[in-house]
């Protein structure tokens, strides 16, 4: 637990970070996955390099099939999560770009009125230290359209109320994004891949579609670069 | 498994060291489908890696499963013992399977056309599950303890997997984009389960896969 709020402290830090520097975006997004009926996503991104941005992610999700110690949850509760998105970009020649990242985080999920006895009298939480890493493709399809797509390798490890493996996946990637003349920049993407966990009783599949939009903080925000939409959902 | 990191580290320094050529590298997702005896089973991976030796040397890592939410195909066996659960002795179930592994693939290029001899080599893990309203367990207890209970603890099991067949890309624009497609002959060894004793629910099949590749050029 003291962890946890080491955690979010770090995590107010990072919001209270100037995001109004050169190479810095806000990312704004709703989607529907496989977890989730819809959630909610709000990150932003800054460049500490030329080729390494990181930022900080925080996603709030209305259940559709979840897992609490490995026992499904659907249609109830809620989904929150934070995380810290690293990204390096490791290749680019001409129209192609080549990016690893990570996204460690922590998931707090809940059920209220788990045994539905219509009072608000018991709560049923867990937490979780959950963690995506992977390699993605931003390929310029023409100065203001681009393609990505890649592989990732996401997981959930529940830390509270019992300890358990939850959940590993891989995940393939299809996205388009499309800048704007004001420098802002509409994405559209989705993943879908093999997942197993906990004996298997948690998730056997994960899909997600997600829609937002990147605001530039930026006056000379690189095109291709600030075209490269990292993985999430 | 040893001797093979040990080769593959071995030809990597060499292409390094000696060979003066650049590494390069691939990532490429893929969807695909199993011919299984009497139905089709559709799959999701991918593989990514370097390419050595002036592209003619893939090496890398696969992970593809066939994922039973999207293979809607039911299974019926009765249950071990004649155990009751839920009222019947008779278990509706799908089938669920990962396999995670070694790529190595020669490759040569023929009139524009990337040609490959991919070989993934590696684990697999497979099961028969539950599902439906069969996954809210009549005691509260885990759905997989019941599994384990009902299917003789054989509802999954894990195995050897070896893949090998020919894949072909064709160029989309010249990006590092391609499209490709792949036929394989798959064969698994030293799995069964209680729904299949013989193993071979996957071992002895084909599988067809269609991919988009990225690589650096």
């Amino acid at each position: 637990m003291r962890s946890s709020k080491a955690f979010i402290i770090l995590v107010c830090l990072l919001i209270s970070a100037n995001f109004s520097h050169a190479q810095s975006y806000l990312d704004l997004s709703i989607g529907s996955t496989q977890q989730d009926n819809f959630a909610i996503q709000l990150s932003g991104r800054k460049h500490l390099g030329p080729n390494f941005r990181a930022g900080l992610q925080l996603q709030y999700g209305s259940p559709n099939y979840r897992f609490i110690e490995a026992r499904p949850i659907q249609n109830e509760g809620y989904a929150f999560l934070v995380s810290i998105p690293l990204s390096f970009k490791i290749y680019e020649q001409e129209e192609i770009q080549l990016w690893t990242f990570l996204n460690p985080g922590l998931r707090f999920q809940g059920v209220i009125d788990p045994d539905e006895n219509d009072q608000r009298d018991s709560i049923l939480n867990s937490t979780a230290f959950v963690a995506e890493a992977g390699l993605l493709v931003n390929i310029s399809l023409n100065e203001r359209t681009h393609f990505l797509s890649g592989v990732s390798f996401p997981l959930a490890f529940e830390l509270d109320p019992s300890n358990l493996f939850e959940m590993q996946a891989t995940l393939v990637h299809a996205g388009l994004s499309v800048q704007s003349k004001g420098g802002n920049t509409f994405f559209f993407k989705g993943n879908m891949g093999p997942a197993f966990g906990a004996n298997g009783d948690t998730q056997k599949f994960l899909w997600a579609l997600q829609a937002g939009i990147r605001f530039s903080l930026s006056k000379n925000s690189s095109s291709s670069t600030s075209a490269f939409i990292e993985s999430s959902l | 498994m040893k001797n093979i990191l040990i080769i593959l580290v071995l030809a990597i320094t060499f292409n390094l060291t000696y060979a003066q050529n650049k590494v390069g590298w691939f990532i490429n997702p893929e969807i695909g489908t199993i011919f299984h005896d009497d139905h089709i089973g559709r799959t999701v991976g991918a593989s990514i890696g370097l390419k050595l030796f002036n592209d003619h040397l893939k090496v890398g890592i696969f992970n593809m499963g066939r994922s039973g939410p999207i293979n809607p195909e039911i299974f019926t066996v009765e249950t071990s013992g004649a155990q009751l659960y839920r009222g019947s002795t008779q278990l509706n179930i799908r089938a669920d399977q990962q396999a995670f592994g070694l790529l190595l693939a020669p490759s040569f290029t023929l009139n524009k056309v990337r040609l490959e001899l991919p070989v993934n080599i590696g684990q697999m893990g497979a099961g028969f599950y539950l599902v439906g309203d069969d996954r809210n367990t009549p005691d509260g207890r885990r759905v997989s303890e019941w599994e384990n209970q009902l299917m003789d603890e054989r509802d999954a099991d894990g195995g050897g997997w070896l893949e090998f067949g020919l894949k072909a890309y064709f160029p989309i624009n010249d990006k590092g984009m391609s499209l490709g497609t792949a036929f394989y002959y798959t064969r698994v060894s030293n799995w069964e389960t209680y729904y299949d004793p013989t193993g071979d629910f996957y071992n002895n099949n084909f599988r067809f896969a269609l991919s988009l590749n990225f690589e650096s050029r």
